[in-house]
């Protein structure tokens, strides 16, 4: 996860929300570890949209040509 | 004062006015403090510590976790308003259109204002992450931009 992180900080257009985010769904799915190491270190012109639109079809499992629906629901109590 | 680089005696004193022993600092509520020796964020507000360093967010979460939930109430239409409801139990669908996030209305109108707040961070950029927090725990959302308040919410980790 420490390569990971560095290789997200060095990404051209990288902010912080980002590195959280794809950290997050890299412990989602850490079999998918390497392969997106592989595909930053491979493509080291990725931008943060290449990065997350690779999590979004390879960790995740989208099709951003037909995502997932929002749903909304009703604010849940908060928990004490 | 109001910026906090003067506390309320040490404008007195600048007045030559005697110190009222006031010895608290005001922080404002809006804020949270970053640590930047340990990358912890501590919200005030909610007496939440978080880690930014890769090794966790908070200290009780359960981490990756994306809310991927069955159809159910309200739907999300074009540029975030209401698009009526959805039928539940309306036929079963096998793929992954199946799929939906899902978020609370409070927190979907709280994630939303924030990012078109910042959305210079996120201007020209397609696929995008906000780091905020809905009630005492910390979350990513990942989201398509198409546009400035015009947000497909497509992930959600905490």
């Amino acid at each position: 996860m420490e390569e990971l992180e560095i290789l997200l900080k060095g990404v051209s257009d990288s902010y912080s929300d980002f590195v959280v985010g794809v950290m997050a769904e890299a412990r989602s799915s850490p079999e998918k570890l390497d392969e997106l190491i592989a595909f930053i270190k491979n493509n080291p012109e990725a931008t943060t949209s290449d990065i997350g639109e690779w999590t979004a079809v390879n960790i995740q499992g989208i099709d951003l040509e037909n995502p997932p629906e929002l749903v909304l629901v009703d604010d849940e109590p908060e928990e004490s | 004062m109001y910026n906090n680089f003067l506390q309320l005696d040490e404008v007195r004193y600048a007045e030559d006015k005697e110190p009222l022993g006031f010895e608290y600092m005001r922080l404002g509520l809006n804020d949270v403090l970053y640590d930047s020796k340990t990358k912890t964020v501590y919200t005030p507000n909610m007496n939440a510590l978080a880690n930014l360093d890769g090794s966790g967010l908070t200290s009780d979460e359960v981490r990756g976790i994306m809310e991927l939930r069955k159809k159910m109430n309200w739907v999300k239409g074009s540029k975030g308003r209401f698009a009526g409801s959805v039928p539940m139990g309306g036929g079963a669908i096998s793929d992954d259109s199946d799929k939906t996030i899902k978020l609370e209305k409070g927190e979907y109108a709280k994630i939303v204002s924030e990012i078109n707040t910042n959305y210079r961070k996120y201007d020209g950029k397609r696929i995008c992450y906000h780091f905020s927090y809905w009630k005492n725990n910390f979350y990513t959302y990942k989201f398509i931009n198409n546009g400035f308040d015009d947000y497909r919410f497509i992930g959600k980790w905490s």
